[in-house]
C-alpha cells in the first residue's frame, strides 16, 4: 500500500504543480497579449441599441441598466411573445434583462442592421 | 461420387465454426450482441463502442482467426497501430481540431478543477492494487477514471496490454454513462445555495492568445513530463492546426477524415483483443466495478475542489463546475449545465464548465504521463 499512497501523493502533486503553471503562464500571456489592443467592444455596443430606440422612440441611454426602463422591458417582451406565435397560450414573465458584450464581428452586425431596415420599410 | 459429397460436406461441418467453438466463444458472441445493442439502440458513445462490439465479435468467431493476436490476420495488423501507441495519439490530433480552449483561457483558475478530478484516476489505482491486480495493471485500470478513451488505450497498451478490451469497454461505456453517474454526486456534496451561483460572462479570447497557448502548453508539459508529449504534443497540435485559420485543408482532414479513420481502426482492432480467454474472467468484473469507482470519485473531487473555490472566491465559483473536470468532453460540461440549470432557470454554466473540462483532458494526459514513467 506504500506504492499506493505513494503514487497517488506524487500524482495529485505533479498534475496540480503542472497545471498551476501553465495557469499562471496563460494568465501571463493573456495580459501581455491585451495590454495593447484596443477595446472595440463599447463601439458595437452602442451600434446595437440603435434598431430598438429608433423603433420604439425611446431614449435608452447606453450605460445605464437596461431594467429600469419600463418601455424597453415591454417592448422586448413582446418581441419575445410575437416570436413564440407558435404557442399562443405561452406565459412568460421576464425576470431580467442584462446587456452583454456583442463580440460579433463587425460585418454580421452590420447584415442584422441591413436586414432590420429592409423589414421595416 | 455420392461418398465423396457427404465426406466434403461432413468435413465442412466438422471445422465449421458451429462445431469447432467452445461455449466460451459464444457467450462472447452474445455479449457482443448485447454491447452492439447498446451503442446502436441506447446510442452509448456509438462512435465507439460498434467498432469495439463488432471486434469483439469477430475475434470470437471460431476458427475465423480474427483476434488482435492471430498473426497474419487482417486484424492483427490493424491492431499494430494500437501496440505501437499510434492510433490514440492521431485521435487526439483530431480532438485538438475539434476542441475550443477559449473558456479555459479567459478563465485560468479553472484548469485547477480539471487535475482535482483526476484524483479519481489515483484512487482507483490504489482500489485496484487492493483487489490483487499487479502495479502496472492497477495504473491501467486507473487511468479509466481520466475518462478520456485515447488517453486510457495508450496506457492500458503499454502498461497490461492483456487487459485492453476490458478496459476500453469499460472507459467508454461509464463514459457514455456520465449524465447518469454525475449528478447524484453533485447534487450531494453540494448545497442548493452553492448551486444556484451565476457565474459573470466570460471575457473574449483574442485569436493571438489562442495560437499561442497551444505551443506554450506543449513545451511546458512535455518539458515537464516527457512521457505525456505523444498525447499533448498531438493534442495541441490539432488545436494549433485549428485556430492559426491557415492550414484549414488539413486542419479540417484532422477533425473529419483522419479522426474517423483511426476511430475506425482503433476500434476494430481493440474490440478484437477481448477473446474469451482473456475476457471472461473475475479480473474483467474487477475492472467494470473499479471502474464505475474512479468516475464517482473523479467526480466526487472535481465538485470538491469546486467548492473549496467556491469559498476561496467569496462565492464567485458555482462547484457544479468542477464536475467537468472529468474529461468527457462535452458530455461532463452539459451535465453541469443541466443541474445548474435545475437550480436556477436561467443559470448558463455551460462556457463555464467547458474550462474544467477541457483542462481535463490535458490532466489526464499529464496523469497518464506520470503512470507511464513510474510503473513503465
Amino acid at each position: 500500500m506504500d506504492l499506493a499512497l505513494t503514487l497517488t501523493l506524487v500524482g495529485m502533486t505533479v498534475v496540480f504543480a503542472a497545471l498551476i503553471i501553465l495557469a499562471f503562464l496563460i494568465s501571463a500571456l493573456s495580459k501581455a497579449v491585451n495590454s495593447n489592443k484596443n477595446i472595440n467592444a463599447d463601439k458595437q455596443n452602442n451600434v446595437l441599441i440603435t434598431p430598438v430606440t429608433s423603433t420604439s422612440s425611446i431614449d435608452a441611454k447606453t450605460g445605464t441598466d437596461v431594467q429600469n426602463d419600463d418601455e424597453l422591458v415591454a417592448v422586448i417582451t413582446a418581441a419575445i411573445l410575437a416570436s413564440m406565435k407558435q404557442e399562443p397560450d405561452f406565459r412568460i414573465r421576464v425576470k431580467s434583462l442584462r446587456r452583454i458584450q456583442d463580440n460579433s464581428p463587425a460585418w454580421n452586425v452590420a447584415g442584422k442592421l441591413s436586414l432590420l431596415n429592409a423589414n421595416m420599410q | 461420387m455420392f461418398s465423396e459429397f457427404t465426406s466434403i460436406i461432413t468435413g465442412l461441418i466438422h471445422d465449421s465454426g458451429f462445431s469447432q467453438g467452445d461455449w466460451k466463444q459464444f457467450l462472447m458472441i452474445f455479449i457482443a450482441c448485447v454491447l452492439l445493442y447498446l451503442a446502436i439502440v441506447k446510442k452509448y458513445e456509438p462512435l465507439l463502442l460498434l467498432p469495439i462490439s463488432f471486434g469483439m465479435l469477430l475475434a470470437n468467431i471460431p476458427m475465423a482467426k480474427l483476434s488482435s493476436y492471430d498473426e497474419g490476420g487482417l486484424i492483427y495488423y490493424l491492431y499494430q497501430g494500437v501496440k505501437l501507441g499510434i492510433y490514440p495519439p492521431l485521435i487526439f490530433l483530431g480532438i485538438g481540431a475539434m476542441t475550443d480552449f477559449g473558456p479555459l483561457i479567459a478563465n485560468p483558475k479553472s484548469i485547477l478543477l480539471g487535475a482535482a478530478a483526476q484524483l479519481g484516476i489515483f484512487t482507483t489505482f490504489t482500489g485496484a492494487l487492493l483487489l490483487g491486480f499487479t502495479p502496472a495493471q492497477a495504473g491501467a485500470i486507473g487511468i479509466i477514471g481520466g475518462a478520456d478513451g485515447p488517453t486510457a488505450i495508450f496506457v492500458a497498451t503499454k502498461l497490461a496490454p492483456e487487459l485492453l478490451g476490458a478496459i476500453a469497454i469499460a472507459a467508454y461505456s461509464y463514459m457514455a454513462l456520465v449524465p447518469i453517474i454525475q449528478p447524484p454526486i453533485m447534487k450531494l456534496l453540494t448545497t442548493k445555495k452553492e448551486r444556484s451561483v451565476v457565474m459573470t460572462q466570460l471575457r473574449p479570447v483574442s485569436k493571438t492568445e489562442k495560437i499561442i497557448f497551444p505551443i506554450m502548453v506543449t513545451i511546458v508539459v512535455s518539458l515537464f513530463l516527457p512521457d505525456a508529449a505523444p498525447l499533448v504534443g498531438m493534442l495541441m497540435l490539432g488545436n494549433l492546426m485549428r485556430e492559426s485559420g491557415v492550414v484549414e485543408r488539413i486542419s479540417k482532414t484532422a477533425e473529419n477524415e483522419l479522426i474517423n479513420i483511426i476511430t475506425i481502426f482503433l476500434g476494430v482492432s481493440v474490440g478484437a483483443t477481448a477473446s474469451a480467454e482473456r475476457f471472461l474472467s473475475k479480473e474483467t468484473m474487477g475492472i467494470i466495478v473499479l471502474g464505475l469507482v474512479a468516475f464517482s470519485i473523479g467526480t466526487a473531487g472535481g465538485v470538491l475542489f469546486g467548492k473549496i473555490m467556491y469559498l476561496a472566491t467569496g462565492g464567485k465559483v458555482n462547484p457544479l463546475i468542477g464536475s467537468a473536470g472529468v474529461s468527457a468532453v462535452p458530455m461532463a460540461a452539459r451535465v453541469s449545465q443541466r443541474v445548474g440549470q435545475k437550480e436556477n432557470p436561467g443559470n448558463f454554466l455551460l462556457m463555464h464548465a467547458m474550462g474544467p473540462n477541457v483542462a481535463g483532458v490535458i490532466g489526464s494526459a499529464i496523469a497518464a504521463g506520470i503512470l507511464l514513467k513510474v510503473l513503465g
